[in-house]
């Protein structure tokens, strides 16, 4: 190993055969971390008993007499059939859409006045909020489900009478309270990210756009937004990615009223909780549950260096 | 189809009305400066309807007909009538005090405005929240509350009369409504009074202001955009994050079950559901903690301990230091102190401590492994390619991931049948390859040539920097131990029978203690290790290039460069990186329910609380669990804060 360095500039064979095998580890390491996916992708396409008697490394699904078929994506993505995830795609978007699209806009607008409307207590406000960028989301599911369920109450001391903010509508088990939550819980990182951005735009157009007696919302409107695109592009492919592939909050607001509107993510673990009987479409399920957000990520992965960039490194 | 349309429409209404809201609000407080009548017309219709509907919509006044329990538009007249009435008077009070700038008309104007809501309110309130007035709460708490404007007043320097009836308008609602008997004799005049008076007081307040200047319109401009622009987010965030956690703190003090089956009242038990967080033996579990000096892991923890105090002696009399533990000893030492935790780890169990090796190993093994592929992959042919495959896994859901390691990977089937999971696959495959002669021969001679290449590189080394060559000769240990076991009984997932042949012995990852957590944190190591690759390859490329070719003339091999150059510079950016993916591990929920849902001692906090929470009804316990993750995260919340206020 020591005896293998060479003086920079010289470029020997033995140089050469060097530096290719340096390269070895890095493409050892890509392969192994595509080859999970890999695998997955393989084996959505053989049969049941393909699946449950050989490996997907072994490929051709010959060794017990079948071929490649799309059935198990016919199954899937059926409508009707009990194992159908078809309908959890459409809840999937009717949450990710919404949930990606509210706080973008409501981001944006609070990016904005944090850094260029001067106002009193700015600086702790924005301090408040970015301080909330780590904390977990576990620490608010109880008392938000019972507000989707119940409604929100509040009492007036002194005078004891409670009166309804919000009513019973039972807002759990509908797309809605999905959709809240996560805007909720995505404001702190996306009024970080965007307020990054907008704040570092040259002070020179909102002073002149200023004195052309244009007022904030103008200045927002047809000078901030238009210049934020990479931003909030940035941050729509976060959240689409987030909301696409939760869980948690999911399963908790939608999942305790067992109604018709869960995502594909509750609808691949719910098929993968019956061990052993499902298990030949949970692989075509899951390429389909990950498929959506694979295509958007290589599509936008420009977007996404940029943004996980300036997200984490300040400046 | 019918779903596809509805989810469409569902989300144009959504996205739709949020804008519509929004917009229109900005246009209301565009109109201060463009027209201002026509800003405190629409403001006083607003405030006027929403004032109704919140009273109607409580059920406080009767309305022009029944309202049904749920909405139907057959019905809308009976929902719209109090809010249009409210804001017709909201509107011509607004509308009259932007057209009069003299104080007499000014106040006239108000008071009226005042007395008309509050008669409406008085003739209408249902008879069962008419009040009977007590007179001592009434003087009591409108005296007080008038002192507390005045002195308010005096504190910001205010118009003092103005304070003063602001204090006395809420001190009178507070007494007269508060301090009331409702229902008990139920009286229309005193009710009236009570409204009138509140009215007046409210409407006199309203007409002690005057019209703004030019001056004034630009500070309500100002004002009312900065609460447009981050009014928004600042409710979300309250409604959904603040109050919900504070609710969670006091749910947590709370017990699980009512009191009275059916009620809503909880008692309070203090700091118990903490203290059954911490004393069960399902989150703290030693129970097994005996069985670590068992493990084959410890000796080898103490092998590289020893021989990493040992090198940084051997480094120390090189640079005459005494004890040196920079370069050569810190790889060993690492390997030492981590195996050390391994093994500390698979041997306590529990909730707690599960998430704690969670963070630990989850953080330290993505940020080794991201800094690793970004230094490997740093100038490569086809660099991109290599890092959106390692980057990919960031895109599938946890949910995605667990299945997919779960299948593909971790598989076990019987050791009768052909394995179907890959890593059971190799592991079966080798077992049963080096228990033949050519195995031997072959897996054997690989890795004795391994440990030949690292004692050449030892010898080799020798005379430059015993520290070095100490390095090699440890590292070269591990290749000669497998070689020797190989060449021995074999490696691998076999069983030898008694008749000489031998039966698969496959490893059930998921579910076989002591090593199962480790194989369910690989999971999100797969995932975090882009995260950590992008971030940490940015910060090598923005290292400067100058830097690096002084090093080159100097001499200095790529190791050095590395370990002397790069890492010092992008410290920084490993700490970010590193809390990143501390965050997120602390509450890692999804492939611990996927996979074993806490099952063979693998529950980690998130899932617990879950479990707890939603499927058992311990609201108690599981507030409490939500309340630990949160402390166990407060830290780096602090940490945060601290950084933002230096910064200027």
């Amino acid at each position: 190993m020591a005896a293998s360095v060479t003086t920079a500039g010289t470029t020997s064979t033995g140089a050469k055969i060097y530096s290719t095998l340096s390269r070895v580890p890095m493409w050892a390491m890509a392969v192994l971390w595509l080859l999970p996916t890999f695998g997955l992708f393989v084996n959505s396409l053989r049969p049941r008993d393909a699946q449950r008697n050989s490996g997907w490394w072994t490929l051709s699904p010959d060794n017990v007499g079948t071929r490649f078929t799309l059935d198990n994506y016919e199954t899937v993505l059926g409508a009707g059939t009990v194992n159908s995830i078809g309908d959890s795609l459409l809840n999937s978007a009717a949450i990710a859409i919404p949930a990606t699209i509210i706080p973008i806009a409501v981001a944006a607008f609070a990016a904005y006045g944090f850094a260029w409307i001067d106002f009193r207590g700015r600086k702790w406000m924005f301090i408040a909020v970015v301080s909330f960028l780590a904390i977990p989301l576990q620490v608010a599911l109880i008392p938000l489900l019972r507000m989707y369920i119940n409604g929100a109450h509040f009492t007036l001391p002194i005078v004891d009478k409670t009166l309804t903010l919000v009513p019973a509508w039972g807002l759990n088990g509908q797309a809605i309270s999905v959709w809240l939550t996560h805007t909720g819980f995505a404001m702190p990182f996306a009024i970080f990210l965007l307020h990054n951005y907008i704040v570092s735009l040259p002070k020179d157009i909102f002073e002149s756009a200023r004195i052309d007696g244009a007022d904030h919302f103008t200045i927002f409107w047809r000078l901030v937004l238009p210049l934020s695109v990479p931003v909030l592009a940035a941050f729509a492919l976060f959240q689409f990615l987030w909301t696409w592939n939760d869980y948690l909050i999911a399963v908790t607001m939608l999942g305790s009223a067992g109604g018709d509107a869960l995502p594909t993510t509750v609808a691949i673990a719910n098929l993968a909780g019956d061990f052993g009987k499902n298990e030949h479409l949970l692989t075509a399920g899951a390429f389909v549950q990950a498929f959506i957000p694979l295509v958007v990520f290589f599509s936008l992965q420009r977007f996404f260096v940029k943004g996980l960039l300036a997200g984490s490194v300040k400046g | 189809m019918g779903k596809l349309i509805w989810t469409i429409v569902s989300v144009v209404i959504a996205v739709g009305a949020f804008s519509a809201l929004w917009v229109g609000a900005n246009l209301l407080f565009s109109q201060v400066n463009e027209d201002f009548r026509r800003f405190s017309g629409l403001a006083g219709a607003i405030i006027g309807a929403l004032f109704m509907a919140v009273i109607d919509g409580n059920n406080l006044i009767t309305g022009i007909g029944l309202r049904p329990a749920t909405f139907e538009f057959g019905s809308l007249h009976i929902f719209l009538f109090w809010p249009v009435i409210g804001a017709l008077l909201g509107g011509v009070t607004g509308v009259a005090l932007s057209l009069r700038d003299e104080a007499v008309t000014r106040l006239a104007i108000g008071i009226g405005g005042g007395l008309v809501f509050a008669l409406v309110v008085a003739f209408t309130l249902k008879t069962r929240y008419l009040l009977s007035m007590r007179t001592m709460p009434m003087i009591t708490w409108t005296v007080a509350l008038t002192a507390v404007g005045v002195g308010l007043g005096v504190l910001r320097k205010r118009n003092l009369l103005t304070a003063a009836l602001t204090g006395g308008f809420f001190g009178w609602l507070l007494g007269s409504f508060g301090g009331a008997l409702q229902g008990v004799a139920s009286n229309r005049v005193e009710t009236i009074l009570a409204c009138v008076v509140a009215g007046a007081l409210g409407g006199a307040r309203l007409g002690m202001t005057s019209n703004p200047d030019v001056v004034g319109r630009a500070n309500i401009d100002n004002r009312s955009r900065s609460w447009l622009f981050v009014g928004p987010a600042f409710l979300f965030i309250t409604v959904m994050l603040i109050i919900p956690a504070i609710q969670t703190l006091i749910l947590s003090v709370q017990g699980n079950k009512p009191i009275e089956p059916g009620s809503q009242d909880y008692a309070y038990v203090g700091l118990d559901n903490y203290q059954s967080v911490f004393t069960n033996p399902k989150n703290i579990d030693t129970s097994r903690f005996g069985d670590i000096w068992g493990s084959a892991i410890l000796p080898w923890a103490g092998f590289f301990i020893a021989a990493g105090i040992l090198l940084a002696i051997v480094l120390g009399r090189e640079t005459k230091q005494g004890l040196n533990f920079g370069g050569a000893p810190l790889m060993p030492l690492l390997m030492g102190v981590g195996l050390f935790s391994f093994a500390l780890f698979t041997h306590l169990r529990g909730t707690v401590i599960n998430n704690i090796w969670w963070v630990v190993a989850v953080t330290s093994l993505s940020t080794a492994l991201g800094l690793t592929v970004a230094k490997l992959a740093d100038g490569a042919k086809f660099e991109p390619v290599a890092k959106s495959f390692v980057f990919m896994p960031m895109a599938i859901s946890f949910v995605g991931a667990s299945i997919i390691w779960r299948l593909m990977m971790y598989q076990a089937r019987d050791a009768s049948k052909s394995q179907t999971g890959l890593l059971n696959a190799i592991w079966v495959w080798l077992g049963e390859f080096t228990n033949g002669t050519l195995g031997k021969i072959i897996i054997g001679g690989i890795f004795l040539i391994a440990a030949a290449a690292l004692i050449v590189a030892m010898v080799r080394s020798l005379s430059d920097s015993p520290a070095v060559a100490g390095l090699y000769g440890v590292l070269g240990v591990v290749p000669l131990w497998v070689a020797y076991r190989t060449f021995g009984d074999g490696i691998g997932g076999y069983i030898p029978l008694d008749d000489g042949t031998v039966r698969a012995n496959p490893i059930n990852f998921v579910q076989g203690l002591p090593f199962n957590n480790f194989w369910l944190m690989m999971i999100l190591i797969w995932v975090q290790t882009g995260f950590a690759m992008v971030i940490l390859s940015a910060a090598i490329k923005a290292v400067p290039e100058d830097y690096i070719e002084a090093a080159k003339i100097d001499g200095a091999t790529d190791g050095q460069i590395f370990w002397r150059i790069t890492v010092p510079q992008i410290i920084p950016t490993i700490g970010v990186v590193a809390t990143t993916i501390m965050v997120n591990v602390m509450k890692v929920f999804d492939i611990v329910k996927v996979t074993t849902n806490g099952q063979f001692d693998t529950q980690v906090l998130a899932n617990a609380m879950y479990s707890e929470a939603f499927q058992f009804s311990n609201r108690g316990i599981g507030a409490a669990l939500a309340m630990v993750l949160f402390l166990g995260i407060l830290p780096v919340m602090v940490f945060n804060i601290y950084n933002l206020t230096k910064e200027d």
